[in-house]
This record gives structure tokens, sequence and C-alpha cells, in this order.
């Protein structure tokens, strides 16, 4: 059973069009939604959780439909849109108290060993945590109430490669023991090169190619190319000189 | 689940303002006023949890709990109506002083904190909740422009309700402080409180399918 199923999501906007988006994620895997700024990564995700109403589709998770079983598919699932930059002014303690809450199978003993691994301090604000640490929060957050599915928009952007690395090989562990699956997106490529197991990419609103990472390299790739020489080479636009003098 | 969304609510979306907002009602101490100012900072305290949550990106701290897009609106329908609730709850200690400290039919300028003005003033809320509500769910982003559009009304309602006790015949009757008065007003407290539940159940029921339809 797939943890996600999306299939052919559309999503209009006057300028946008997401067409017939769909993927699969399985269980024990890291699958990257790839793209350029503006491809629909974000709207992917936002639509696949709802919080924008897609025109057609359907998401299937954890082999339910997710529409009809929204609250329950949250249960099981952590979501993380950018980085924590939510109540920047209040205490981890405090976003925490109110989080916890929310969820059925929140367990206090395992956040506390998270916060400890990642050496979060629960008395700082959230404004004065790293970009990287709110990212460790948001996972410790999410893995304390055992979320299966980890749904996270462009979680390493702005860090720096060692935070990149360091939150790529927690994404791995993460996944490890083959009950647990992350699908997030990103323009950083390298990032997919060390973690991802599966590919989606995306351009212009519509899937170009969903497959294994070997699978997406064998298909595109010149001999020896990186994963980023592959997605520039599919994406890169040239401009005529002339119209830019 | 609206429980701990209204938990959420008080814990991260409350404004010390608007806290500071409820006890106005000791503005009802003041001598010849209009004491309709009192509700009015109440939903000035409303606005400002609005744009504390909109400026905390609290959309996005919601829209990743395990909660529905309706409950998120409910949650803050809820902490509305405790603001509101609590001001005039806390303002009637204030208004029982001050038909002491001033004389029957002490306020020259407008209506007395008597039982006809929390009638008066469910009313206002009721106003105020049915127009802004709706207007700010329509984004989910414009908070301002929401409160703006939302105090015209509450403010021809204001300076009609401050009218009417300056009108021969009803004037009077909705204006006297002394004990048999409030009794007589006891239906306009009734009456308010009802129209209040009615307007602001079909503001929530409006605004949640409003947000509902936004995308995010």
């Amino acid at each position: 059973m797939s943890m996600l199923e999306v299939s052919n999501l559309c999503k209009t906007y006057p300028t946008f069009q997401l067409r017939d988006v769909s993927f699969a994620v399985e269980p024990g895997t890291i699958m990257g939604l790839i793209g350029r700024n503006g491809a629909g990564k974000s709207t992917t995700l936002k639509s696949l959780l709802h919080l924008v109403r897609p025109d057609g589709g359907a998401v299937r998770m954890f082999g339910m439909d997710f529409y009809a079983n929204e609250l329950q598919c949250k249960q099981s699932i952590g979501v993380v849109l950018g980085s924590a930059d939510f109540y920047v002014n209040r205490k981890v303690r405090a976003v925490t108290d109110v989080t916890r809450r929310f969820y059925d199978a929140w367990d206090e003993a395992k956040y506390r060993r998270l916060l400890a691994l990642f050496a979060i301090d629960e008395e700082k604000k959230l404004r004065e945590l790293s970009e990287g640490m709110k990212v460790k929060y948001m996972l410790a957050l999410a893995l304390s109430h055992d979320a299966r599915l980890l749904i996270l928009d462009e979680p390493t952007s702005g860090l720096d490669p060692v935070s990149r690395d360091e939150l790529t090989a927690l994404f791995r562990r993460v996944v490890e023991s083959g009950e647990r699956s992350i699908l997030f997106s990103t323009h950083i490529t390298s990032d997919l090169e060390k973690c991802a197991t599966h590919i989606t990419l995306l351009h212009e609103g519509a899937v170009r190619c969903s497959d294994t990472r070997a699978g997406f390299l064998a298909r595109y790739r010149a001999h020896g190319a990186t994963l980023e020489d592959v997605f520039v080479s599919l994406e890169r636009r040239d401009y005529d000189d002339a119209d830019l003098l | 689940m609206t429980t701990r969304i209204f938990y959420k609510e008080l814990r991260l979306v409350l404004h010390p303002a608007a806290v500071l907002f409820t006890l106005f009602g000791a503005m009802l101490l003041i001598p010849n006023y209009c004491y309709y100012v009192a509700p009015f900072y109440a939903t000035l305290g409303v606005f400002f949890c609005f744009m504390n949550a909109r400026e905390n990106r609290d959309i996005w701290y919601s829209a990743a709990l395990p909660v529905s897009k309706r409950a998120m609106v409910r949650g803050r329908v809820r902490l509305c109506v405790a603001l509101e609730l609590a001001m005039l709850a806390l303002a009637a200690p204030f208004a029982l002083l001050s038909v002491r400290i001033n004389p029957n039919g002490g306020n020259v300028v407008g209506i007395d904190p008597n039982t006809a003005f929390f009638g008066l003033s469910l009313l206002l809320f009721g106003i105020f909740n049915r127009a802004f509500l709706p207007l700010f769910y329509r984004t989910a982003v414009k908070v301002g422009k929401s409160y703006l559009l939302s105090m015209i009304p509450v403010t021809i309602f204001i300076l009609a309700a401050e009218v009417l006790v300056h009108v021969p015949g009803v004037g009077p009757w909705l204006d006297a402080t002394d004990a048999p008065a409030q009794l007589r007003q006891l239906p306009v407290l009734i009456g308010g409180a009802a129209l209040y539940a009615l307007l602001t159940w079909r503001a929530a029921a409006r605004a949640e399918t409003l947000f509902e339809a936004v995308d995010l």
C-alpha cells in the first residue's frame, strides 16, 4: 500500500495551471519533488493537503481517500511548509504545549529525547533558533506524534551546507525502518543526490517524469552527469541577447 | 476538536491588548460619555487578535494541524465571542457603580449604563461579527480593510442608538436607571442577546463557507 497516491491533480489559476499531476510515495522512500521556481511544487503540496481546493484529481493517503478522511490522515502526517516561521516571538515550549494537544498519538518521552538529540532549548523563542534548528524542531514535532508521512516544502532552502547535510542524513535515518516516508519539494538537487530514492520532476505545472532516482538519471543523463546537470539541461531557457540590449 | 483550537487561540492568537480592552468597561464611570466606546474597544481587541494571527502566520501553523478549515474558523469565532462577552461581564460592576455615582439620567451625551445598554451592546457585537467575520474570511488576509468596512454599520448603529435616547417617549424609557425601569428594559437585553446569537451564528456559518473556498 502506498503512503501517498496522487492522481490527476488539477488546479487552474488565472496565470498558472497544475495539469494532471500524478505520483506515488511508497513506504520507506524519500520522494524529491523538483522543478524550477513556479513549476507548481508548492501548489501541488498545498492541493494534496487541501489548503488549495483542486479542480480535479484524487489523493489517497495510507489507503484512504484524503479529502474524505482529512483529519484522520492528518493525525499521521507531519507538514512543514517553509521553515517554522510562525509565532516566532513565542517560546518553543509554548508552541509545543499547544501542538501536542492536537495529536492522539503524542509521545512526550520521545519528544524530550528528540529535543535533547537536536539540542533544542525549549526556553528559546522560535526566532532565536537557526533555520536548521527550526526544521529540526518541526521534525521533532512530527516524529513525536508518530507521523508516518512527512510532507516538507523546501525544508533545506536557506540552510548552510553543513545543516543541509545533517538534515539529509536525518531524512535517510527517518525512513530507514521502512515504516515512514518523506515527500519534499526542493530546487537544491545536491540534497536529492544525498537522500532521495525517488524523483518527480514538475515542469510548468505538469509531471515531466516520476521515477526512482536511478531510473530518472538513466533516462536523462549523459554519462557522468549529476542530477543538477540533468535538471539544468532539461529546464534551462536561453534568452535572445538582442532583446536584452 | 474546537476546544483544542480554542486553547490554541487563547495561548497563541489572543493579543495582550485585547485582554486589556475587556477591562474598558471601566469607561462606564466617565460622566457624560458615549458608553458604546467601551464595546467598540472590544471590537478593536478582536481586530488586534486577527492581526496577531496573520502576522504570526497562524494559518500555516494551523494548516499543518489535524483540523479542518471550518474548525479553524469556529475556534476564532469562539475567541471573538469570549472577548465580547468578557468585556460586557466585566463592565457590569462598573455600570452598577456608575448609576450610583451619577444620578438618574445623568449622562447628557447618550444612554446611561443600564440594562438596555447591555442589550444594545450585544446587538452592536452581533452587527460587528456579522459584518467583520465574512469580510475577513473572504480572503483570510485583509484584516484592516475588513475591520474598517465593518465599522460602517457599527458606527451607524451607535449613532442611531445614541439619538434614540434623545427621542421623546422612547428616550426616557430607554435611558432610565431606576430599579423598576431595569425590569422594563429586560426585553431589550433578551432581544439583544437573541440577535447577537443569531447574527454571530450566521456570521460564523458564512465565514466557514467562504474560508473553505479560499486557496491558501
